[in-house]
């Protein structure tokens, strides 16, 4: 056998071994545009985590003294502890972070998401802000020590359990928060992610952070259900950024006080 | 018949007006009052049709002299363009007429739920 040959065989073989198990119902397959279904907008079924009323079993975090403390000096402009004054980063175009990023709060339209899949690679795109994020298949592990660094997004790698994906994170900035209503996280936070597709045109995503420093125990969000949006991918995207210019022009406006001088 | 049919026009219009919250996306929704109110017109002068809500500025005649009002909306120019607003929607010198939610603190800033430019009504609700 020639050397070449000898070495196609070996690449084909390893990307085989790194590519994901094939479903044959396509159901490990994530990729489309998908619509936040659930009407909590909130991380969890938390109080006020609603826009009507609130949802049976909401029921508050599981605070530490430094999550309390951290939660009371976040200032938010919705849920029960809304109020004019407020320092939410979203209204000073700040990132959002990975979670609020999950959550999709947003009204819709906004209230989106869209899932590129590769073998290797997820690249998940928020419509909103128009952030983006990649999901690692490849089998590598998270960074640790210096490699491991706060980013908005974090890092993140993806393995499959059955037809449910599973994505670890570690490595976030700890200036964004989990929700609109102002929940805290720290640097240390891990977040598991599990998407399963119930059926075609529904998405299911349930969220898990673990952070000693804020929360007593790891704190598990609603089970989000997310719709299949295949009309989206027929027109141009929204192109909806946080413009400093224009959203200053908006918080002074409105009297937030959220204004950068 | 007719009668019910003004009630279930009614119920809507005051679930659409008033039910429907004040929804936006930049951070709060706690700064619009809960009651419509108006109609209030006015001559335009500036038209900011941008992120994160369109909104416009006109002067409204109002105790003998003229007061500036702000008016927004809580929808972004994409959106507005896909229920058939241009740019060019609201003109200075249009007459506007609008009803809206009130600012729980500013005077002459509200954020419209209905509005009629030179006579003809632009679609809000959607």
């Amino acid at each position: 056998m020639r050397p070449i040959c000898a070495l196609a065989i070996v690449v084909a073989v390893l990307a085989a071994a790194c590519a994901p198990p094939k479903s044959s119902s396509g159901a490990r397959d994530f990729s489309g545009h998908w619509d936040r279904g659930s009407s909590i907008e909130s991380f969890a079924n938390t109080p006020g985590g609603t826009r009507g009323n609130e949802l049976p079993g909401a029921s508050e975090a599981p605070f530490t003294a430094a999550g309390r403390a951290a939660f009371d000096a976040n200032k938010p402009g919705y849920g029960p502890r809304r109020a004019m004054k407020r320092n939410d980063p979203m209204g000073r175009c700040e990132p959002l972070g990975l979670v609020r990023n999950l959550v999709a709060e947003i009204v819709a339209p906004h209230a989106t998401f869209e899932i590129v899949q590769t073998p290797t690679r997820i690249l998940q795109i928020f419509e909103y802000r128009h952030d983006w994020r990649e999901i690692w298949l490849d089998g590598r592990a998270l960074p640790t020590g210096d490699a491991l660094y706060p980013k908005w997004n974090g890092f993140s790698v993806g393995r499959f359990e059955g037809d449910e994906l599973v994505v670890d994170s570690a490595g976030f900035d700890a200036r964004s928060w989990l929700d609109k209503l102002g929940y805290p996280h720290s640097e240390n936070m891990r977040v598991e992610e599990r998407y399963r597709r119930i059926d075609a045109d529904t998405l299911e995503l349930a969220i898990t952070i673990t952070d000693p420093e804020y929360y007593t125990a790891p704190w598990r969000s609603d089970v989000k259900r997310f719709r299949a949006n295949r009309g989206k991918a027929q027109r141009f995207d929204e192109q909806i950024y946080c413009i400093p210019a224009e959203e200053m022009t908006y918080q002074d406006l409105v009297g937030t006080g959220n204004v950068i001088d | 018949m007719r009668q019910s049919i003004l009630r279930v026009g009614a119920v809507t219009a005051l679930w659409l007006l008033t039910g429907w919250p004040a929804a936006a996306h930049h951070g709060g929704d706690v700064e619009w009052g809960k009651e419509t109110v108006g109609p209030i017109t006015g001559t335009a002068t500036k038209f900011s049709f941008q992120f994160p809500h369109v909104f416009f500025e006109m002067d409204v005649a109002e105790k003998g002299g003229i007061a500036p009002w702000t008016i927004t909306t809580r929808w972004t120019p994409t959106i507005l363009r896909d229920h058939g607003w241009t740019r060019d929607s609201i003109k200075p010198g249009d007459k506007v007429t609008v009803t809206y939610l009130p600012h729980v603190e500013k005077p002459h800033i509200g954020q419209m739920m209905t509005v009629e430019v030179n006579g003809q009504q632009l679609p809000l609700s959607f």
